[in-house]
């Protein structure tokens, strides 16, 4: 018979968990892989906002400066006041979008101190313009243009025009550097989500080879389960055929032993019999004692081949379930055993016992034994007395026939219900020794047990229990 | 003296012979008792023919059958008579040592009068023989056709 190797098949159950891990894990790091990556593009675009915000508020510094000195221009071309408003629209503005180009380079130092420088110069150069203002206001032209001519303002501007454009140069090279990384990183977590989606690719195909190969064994060992079990039921088959076939060889043993057994017993005693009644004048006290003893061991052999028959049946026949009605049964055994009891003095106490589930004519069989057990045993009393009652149970209900006969050794209880041990002798007592153990026999068929409790010359206790409500199935 | 009817004791155990005659010779019965020794026997007394062509007409009071007979057994002849209308009425007693189920069952079924098993016992025997007998033969009335006075 062949046998489903286990190994193999732990190791591939490791194997199998491994991959399906193996891919869930790289799609865990796939999808993380790609929130970095578009992570990575967010914070991109909004490096370069910040770039351009930079730039554009340079921008805007240099054309507030650039507005200041458009008005300074005016004023000092025409000086009429009117040509101010730049001027002082420059002016004003200047000191916020100072402060606000500090702030967007906050966080570069190299770009603070250029604001910080770009400050100073601008600085100097509202107290430039301021100066040549008033100046053209209280001294009139030609004086202003001489502050003009000095090219302070023009140095001023120049400078702080190339500040500018270095903060402006520092920032396009810093996106452009950014935006290279930004590039290389894309490039890497392109690089590295195709390799993941290889990866994952290459472990489901893994992981369905295992499938099927799971599957696979799994049909084969459902095939090699269904050729099993083919192969037990006929063997099954083969085995009931070959009961079956004994049971009936048994059958007609028994019938053969009850019919042609009986017969030369019967003509042993027979013969003996009309031998005494021929020769009685012929035969002395021994003889005639010879010719009794050949009698009744015929009876006996009679006997014996009779309550053998039935103890082999008892293991044979099916049992026919039904309630029985257990008093019931008792007052019968006791009218067919009437004759018996008719010169005996026997008290009867009788309870009322539970119904019993059980075949009938068994448990006849197991009262007529007990009850004529106790009369037997009992009749070297003068009062005899016989309980029989029961203690229910939950599972089981408990029964008893107790009698005050000649009881029994407890030495010898294992004995009791043996086939053909008998604890009395036969002069004593006759029987053949296996009532008890046909009663035993039919208990355990019904699922119960039995046991006995005696003293000598006191009396003695049978027991048997039979389970409450259900009989075992293997019957 | 009471009528004493025939009896026909169909059994092949010679020493069952012996002790069924001393047992009802205990029991003034054994006048009128025909032996067949197998059930073909029985069936050409029965039917008037083969070595029992020339009998006297009548059947008897009571057939006393056994089971186990050589060439056509017991149940084979209780079949054959009970299903024939002219001899169904004839009263036939099963005297066996079977005491099967089965045996029982098969033979009531059929139609047999009575089922007496034997007993081991002689003296159990004498007087179940004289049970049956005195019942049969004498007391019991049988149908109308058995002989009535010995031949």
């Amino acid at each position: 018979m062949k046998f489903i190797r286990i190994n193999s098949q732990r190791l591939s159950d490791k194997a199998a968990t491994y991959s399906l891990i193996g891919t869930a894990a790289i799609l865990i790091i796939s999808g993380i892989l790609s929130f970095i990556s578009t992570q990575h593009f967010l914070d991109n675009d909004g490096l370069v906002e910040h770039t351009y915000q930079v730039i554009d508020a340079g921008r805007t510094v240099l054309s507030d400066v650039k507005d200041a000195e458009t008005g300074q221009r005016g004023y000092l071309l025409t000086g009429d006041a009117l040509y101010l408003n730049p001027y002082y629209t420059g002016i004003r503005r200047i000191t916020l979008d100072v402060k606000t180009l500090k702030q967007l380079t906050v966080s570069d130092p190299a770009q603070q101190e250029r604001v910080n420088v770009i400050a100073g110069l601008i600085s100097e150069k509202e107290s430039e313009l301021g100066g040549t203002i008033a100046v053209r206001r209280k001294l009139g032209l030609p004086e202003a243009l001489r502050i003009v001519k000095s090219n302070r303002g023009q140095v001023l501007m120049e400078q702080i025009r190339s500040n500018l454009a270095e903060m402006q140069d520092e920032e396009h090279a810093h996106l452009e550097i950014r935006t290279k990384d930004a590039e290389r990183s894309a490039i890497r977590i392109r690089v590295i989500l195709i390799s993941c989606f290889l990866v994952a690719i290459g472990l489901v195909a893994v992981s369905a080879a295992f499938v099927s190969y799971y599957l696979d064994q799994r049909r084969k060992a459902e095939r090699e389960i269904r050729l099993i079990n083919r192969d037990l039921e006929s063997r099954v088959e083969d085995r009931t055929r070959l009961l079956e076939e004994t049971n009936k060889e048994l059958e007609a043993f028994s019938y053969s032993v009850s019919h042609d057994l009986r017969a030369p017993l019967r003509h042993i005693s027979g013969f003996a019999e009309l031998l005494e009644k021929r020769s009685s004048g012929l035969l002395d006290e021994s003889g005639l004692r010879y010719v009794s003893t050949i009698r009744s061991s015929a009876q006996h052999a009679g006997n014996l081949v009779d309550d053998l028959l039935t103890f082999s049946r008892m293991g044979r026949t099916e049992l026919r379930r039904s309630s029985v009605d257990l008093n019931r049964l008792i007052d019968e055994v006791r009218s067919d055993m009437a004759i018996d009891l008719d010169q005996r003095d026997i008290e009867w106490r009788i309870q009322q016992l539970p119904p019993a589930e059980g075949d009938a004519s068994m448990m006849r069989l197991v009262f007529q034994n007990l009850i004529g057990n106790s009369i037997k045993y009992t009749k070297n009393r003068e009062h005899a007395l016989i309980e029989i009652g029961s203690e229910p149970g939950a599972a089981e209900n408990i029964f008893f026939i107790r009698d005050n006969g000649v009881g029994f050794d407890m030495r010898y209880v294992d004995k009791l219900f043996g086939v053909f041990q008998r604890l009395h002798r036969s002069e004593e007592f006759d029987g053949t020794g296996i009532g008890l153990a046909n009663v035993r026999r039919i208990i355990i068929r019904h699922g119960g047990r039995t046991w006995a409790q005696g003293e000598v010359d006191k009396g003695a206790t049978v027991y048997f229990s039979l389970p409450v409500n259900k009989l075992p199935n293997k019957e | 003296m009471p009528d004493l009817k025939r009896i026909l004791l169909v059994e092949d155990n010679v020493n069952d012979i012996e002790l069924t005659f001393a047992a009802l010779e205990e029991n003034h019965l054994a006048n009128e008792v025909v032996v067949a020794r197998d059930g073909e026997e029985a069936l050409d007394y029965l039917y008037r023919r083969g070595i029992y062509k020339l009998r006297a007409e009548g059947h008897p009071a009571v057939v006393l059958l056994d089971l186990k007979l050589p060439k056509v057994d017991g149940l084979q002849v209780l079949e054959t008579l009970k299903s024939d209308p002219q001899m169904k009425s004839i009263p036939v007693v099963m005297l066996t040592s079977s005491r099967e189920e089965v045996d029982l069952v098969t033979s009531y079924h059929i139609g047999v009068n009575a089922y007496v098993v034997k007993p081991v016992d002689f003296v159990d025997f004498v007087s179940a023989l004289n049970k049956l007998g005195l019942f049969w033969a004498v007391i019991n009335c049988p149908p109308p056709g058995c002989i009535a006075s010995p031949d």
